[in-house]
């Protein structure tokens, strides 16, 4: 298909501590379509900010990406060098980070930073650059872009300050952006903010969009295909509404059902049981059954594959919830 | 303090326990592909059992005048011509084994490192958590003199109040603690302040525990570790100090000498040719604070949250 | 309803220059002194009966965390009183507060942070019982430890562990649980589920609200998250740069929220229900910096609706209906 950006098989990272291997990431396969938006949710060490590095070839020591394909643009990034990175990274994918505070480097304007960017991958002379650094922060809706252009990175607020990240994200106009909690850091109304604004900016640039959160709520709001991840593995995949309103698997179900809803009021909350659990001992079946409320035996020995189960609705269980089985 | 002995549910936890999950630990995983912490540690314990039963093991007491004869004065090292085996090193000018001094000096020289330590570290630590806990005047007060100290060099304070002082292992100890505790309490003090804003101090501050139960029971024990580092390292810079001291006669008194003392004492006899005296005694300090330097490196790269 | 308790005019401010030689500035010609103070909570009033859930929320830097260990007496208050059961404990020193320390509590939000890294389970539990005195020796405590173990879903084998052997929503847990280890009526909740995994926020909210019913508490609930404060209060208070700027009834705000920027907030509020408008009108700019307050009503820099009596007057909370207060000047009083 030449409408496919970005497909990833079988991608494996593993991180060998001196107390056993973390398989952080453990055989996902996903694609993503240009201008499509995808978004990877999960809980802490679910192992989807991981599987974003890997897609940047960012992984340093102890990990190691152990196996699989990541096809972009119709080359596999996994056999591309450290130089041949550099001229990928920022040019053809960017990456937005959570902490809007650190990411900036304290000692620079935001239009060395910024002009960094377009110096690396562009062939503009400085005044273009100038020009462009105007027009991206103007895109990114700061005021008065040209005064602000020499101001440095402690004169922004966090919101401001991620603004400025999503400019020098969007100048080299990449083909996928990876946004790795880009809101998980602001407040409330400063996240609609931002959003609403990488939404935005992602339809123009019709660049593609991988968003990883933890934040169900934010991702049916931003996203047109969702990935759940669990202890590594991918759970359930599909287009949003099959996820948000006909969750086949009881991990997203239990997700979905535990978000104390703002319309409906309810005594007491479904919960998930149990803790995550560790990874370095993960259960040998499903990683979910001991938490899962309908497991039966084959899921503590048998480890389930991902299956269709519709046009693009794929679910890694055994027993995945039937129509009426869902809520 | 309260501590809680829960009988039934901490039968579990004994020393055994302790010690198969320091073997577990990180710090002992890394610690065992470190050449040079083990070269360290190896050097440490020797010398340690060099001061502790080394004088059961060699020749002479060096300052019992009965034991020593000033016919066996200028004896060269073993391997020389004219060396002989029982004095392995040679002999000094009053007919001294060196080896026997240099054993006898190590007890010195590293009772005065770790007492000094000690002292420097207990003092430190109480000022530093203090200063940080309590903040305002008291903390302006104790950290403008370490300030004022620390712009003057360590030796040069201790020669200052030994000058006054005059020699003797107390004076020196007192003129140790003095230079030395000025690095416990500034480390200590930037980790109070950090531990301080912590919520589990919040917790107990709200359980009503007055101030000294926080300090010494809740804050004390999460700061410790990066004294520890400093304390290692120290041992090795006193015995530095406290040669050089010596090596400029206001050190320990010429009755108990330590290595310092000895390699002055060589050096009075140097250009008369007896090059032993004066250059074993200084190949053992040599030795001694570089197998401290590698120990206390390893540890500050392990214990050091900074470079984690 | 009997009050448990009532928070009138809390004001607490923080000196930013503690230094005396960074207070010295050179200003028109002349060295002066000078002080800066950021001003977290400026008169902040409220009241949470027995058995009662309070929520405050607002965004980072209003001041509802301040607000809350201010009242747990973690900082001293600048001005205002805190009566519980009718008397004020804002000024009381170390002694007279200790009876009252074990009748308030507090959860907090970073369960990495809040627990003393090298203490056991048993003893960061046992310490506040034995402090206070609630048990009489180690045995009780003991007992005491693994019942309260039990009512926040640990069990005996934990209690002998460390922090670290711990997950974050177990260590939530033991915060709980060392809250409880006194016997508290009151306990303040400074974001507790904030740092946790959605799957686990759940199970934590869920052990809060049968904690509640079963030992008759009453909570001061800090969240910036609406969804959760909505599921989990019985009234709410809306805090923008350290004021109330709108509070009351659950019910009555939610239906009917009045305040400009109380409006905003649950338009921005990232929803899963179809229902709600994605397109919400979102909220320009930034909040103000809290060292030099805006005269005049807190929110003006931000308001959509601004007029010009908002520049010159603070507006006074206004009763709007039989338990909903608004501060704006755009909402009539009832």
């Amino acid at each position: 298909m030449v409408n496919k950006l970005l497909e990833v098989k079988g991608l494996k990272t593993y991180f060998h501590t001196f107390k056993g291997t973390v398989k952080a990431v453990d055989g996902i396969s996903f694609s993503l379509n240009r201008g499509e938006i995808l978004g990877i949710v999960g809980e802490s060490g679910g192992g989807k900010s991981v599987a974003g590095f890997s897609i940047m070839k960012l992984i340093e020591e102890p990990g190691f990406i152990q196996a699989g394909e990541i096809i972009f643009q119709g080359e596999d990034i996994n056999r591309k060098n450290e130089r041949e990175m550099k001229d990928i990274r920022g040019k053809d994918i960017a990456m937005i980070f959570q902490d809007p505070m650190t990411s900036l480097n304290p000692l620079y304007t935001i239009y060395q930073q910024l002009e960094e960017v377009l110096k690396l991958h562009s062939k503009m002379g400085a005044k273009a650059r100038r020009e462009r650094c105007i027009e991206l922060l103007n895109q990114v809706g700061i005021p008065q872009p040209a005064d602000r252009l020499n101001s440095y990175p402690h004169q922004f607020s966090g919101g401001m300050r991620q603004r400025v990240i999503i400019a020098i994200a969007l100048a080299a106009k990449p083909k996928l952006i990876i946004a790795d909690e880009p809101t998980t850091a602001l407040d409330v109304t400063i996240q609609a903010q931002i959003l609403q604004l990488l939404k935005r900016l992602v339809q123009e640039n019709n660049s593609s969009l991988i968003l990883i959160t933890h934040d169900l709520a934010v991702v049916s709001q931003m996203v047109d295909k969702i990935i759940v991840m669990y202890c590594g593995k991918i759970l359930e995949q599909g287009k949003i509404d099959d996820i948000i309103y006909q969750p086949a698997h009881p991990y997203t179900s239990g997700l979905l059902n535990s978000i104390p809803r703002l319309r409906d009021q309810k005594k007491r909350l479904e919960q998930i049981p149990g803790i995550v659990p560790n990874m370095f001992q993960l259960p040998a079946g499903c990683n979910f059954a001991p938490r899962c409320r309908c497991f039966r035996d084959k899921c503590l020995v048998d480890q389930p594959e991902i299956a269709t189960i519709e046009k693009e609705h794929g679910v890694a269980c055994h027993f995945p919830l039937l129509e009426v089985g869902r809520i | 303090m309260t501590k809680l002995k829960i009988g039934v549910l901490s039968a579990s936890v004994n020393a055994e326990n302790k010690w198969s999950q320091f073997l577990q630990s990180e710090f002992y995983f890394n610690y065992k592909r470190n050449i040079a912490a083990i070269a360290g540690t190896i050097l440490i314990i020797l010398f340690l059992l060099m001061a502790t039963v080394g004088p059961l093991l060699v020749p002479q007491n060096p300052y019992n005048l009965q034991e020593i004869s000033i016919l066996d004065a200028y004896k060269p090292p073993a391997w020389a011509e004219d060396g002989e085996l029982r004095y392995l090193l040679g002999t000094d000018s009053q007919g001294r084994d060196i080896l026997s001094s240099i054993v006898y000096g190590t007890r010195v020289s590293l009772f005065i490192g770790i007492t000094g330590m000690l002292f420097s570290c207990i003092i430190g630590t109480v000022l530093g958590l203090v200063a940080g806990f309590f903040g305002g005047k008291i903390d302006s007060l104790i950290m403008r003199i370490a300030d004022i100290q620390l712009s003057f060099p360590a030796t040069l304070i201790a020669l200052f109040i030994m000058s006054i002082s005059g020699r003797g292992i107390v004076n020196l100890l007192i003129a140790l603690t003095l230079v030395g505790w000025v690095i416990y309490a500034r480390t200590v003090r930037g980790a109070t302040l950090a531990e301080k804003k912590k919520e589990y101090i919040e917790a107990v501050k709200v359980i009503g525990l007055p101030n000294y139960k926080i300090l010494f029971k809740h804050i004390l024990p999460n700061v410790f570790t990066s004294t520890i580092v400093i304390a290692t390292i120290q041992v090795g810079s006193f015995v530095l100090t406290e040669a050089t001291l010596s090596f400029l006669g206001v050190g320990v008194p010429v009755t108990r000498p330590s290595l310092g003392l000895l390699v002055k004492n060589g050096y009075d006899v140097l250009f008369s040719g007896l090059w032993w005296a004066s250059t074993f005694p200084g190949l053992f300090i040599m030795l001694l604070v570089f197998g401290i330097n590698m120990l206390g490196d390893f540890m500050r790269d392990e214990l050091n949250p900074r470079l984690k | 309803m009997k009050k448990l308790l009532e928070v009138k005019d809390l004001v607490q401010w923080f000196d930013l220059t503690t230094d005396l030689i960074d207070r010295i500035k050179f200003r028109a010609g002349k060295f002066t002194l000078e002080k800066k103070h950021v001003n977290a909570v400026n008169g902040v009033s409220f009241s949470i009966g027995k058995g009662e859930v309070f929520g405050l929320v607002g965004e980072s830097g209003c001041g509802k965390s301040t607000t809350a260990k201010t009242i747990a007496r973690i900082f001293e208050p600048k001005a205002g009183e805190i009566r519980y059961r009718g008397e004020d404990i804002s000024k009381y020193g170390y002694r007279e507060l200790l009876p009252f320390r074990r009748k308030i509590q507090m959860i907090f939000q970073d369960p990495y942070a809040s627990l003393n890294p090298r203490q056991k389970l048993a003893d960061i539990i046992s310490e506040p019982m034995l402090f206070h005195q609630v048990v009489q020796d180690q045995k009780e405590a003991e007992q005491r430890v693994l019942d309260i173990l039990e009512k926040v879903g640990l069990n005996r084998e934990h209690a002998t562990r460390y922090p670290h052997q711990f997950s974050g929503g177990q260590r939530q847990r033991i915060g709980i649980a060392r809250a409880l280890a006194v016997g508290p009526e009151f306990i303040i909740a400074d974001e507790p589920v904030s740092a946790l995994d959605v799957s686990i926020q759940a199970q934590i909210l869920n052990i809060l609200m049968d904690l509640r019913d079963e030992f008759q508490l009453s909570y001061l609930f800090i969240a910036h998250d609406l969804s959760v404060v909505k599921h989990i209060s019985d009234r709410l208070g809306v805090m923008y740069l350290g004021y109330i700027v709108e509070t009351g009834g659950k019910d009555y705000i939610f239906q009917n929220p009045s305040h400009p920027y109380t409006r905003a907030l649950f338009a921005a509020v990232p929803t899963i229900d179809e229902e709600v408008a994605t397109t919400a009108t979102e909220l320009k700019g930034q909040v103000p910096n809290p060292i030099d307050l805006p005269s005049g009503c807190c929110f003006q820099a931000r308001c959509p609706d601004v007029r010009g009596v908002c520049y010159q007057e603070k507006p006074p909370l206004k009763k709007i209906d039989h338990d909903h207060y608004v501060a704006c000047h755009l909402v009539a009083s009832k």
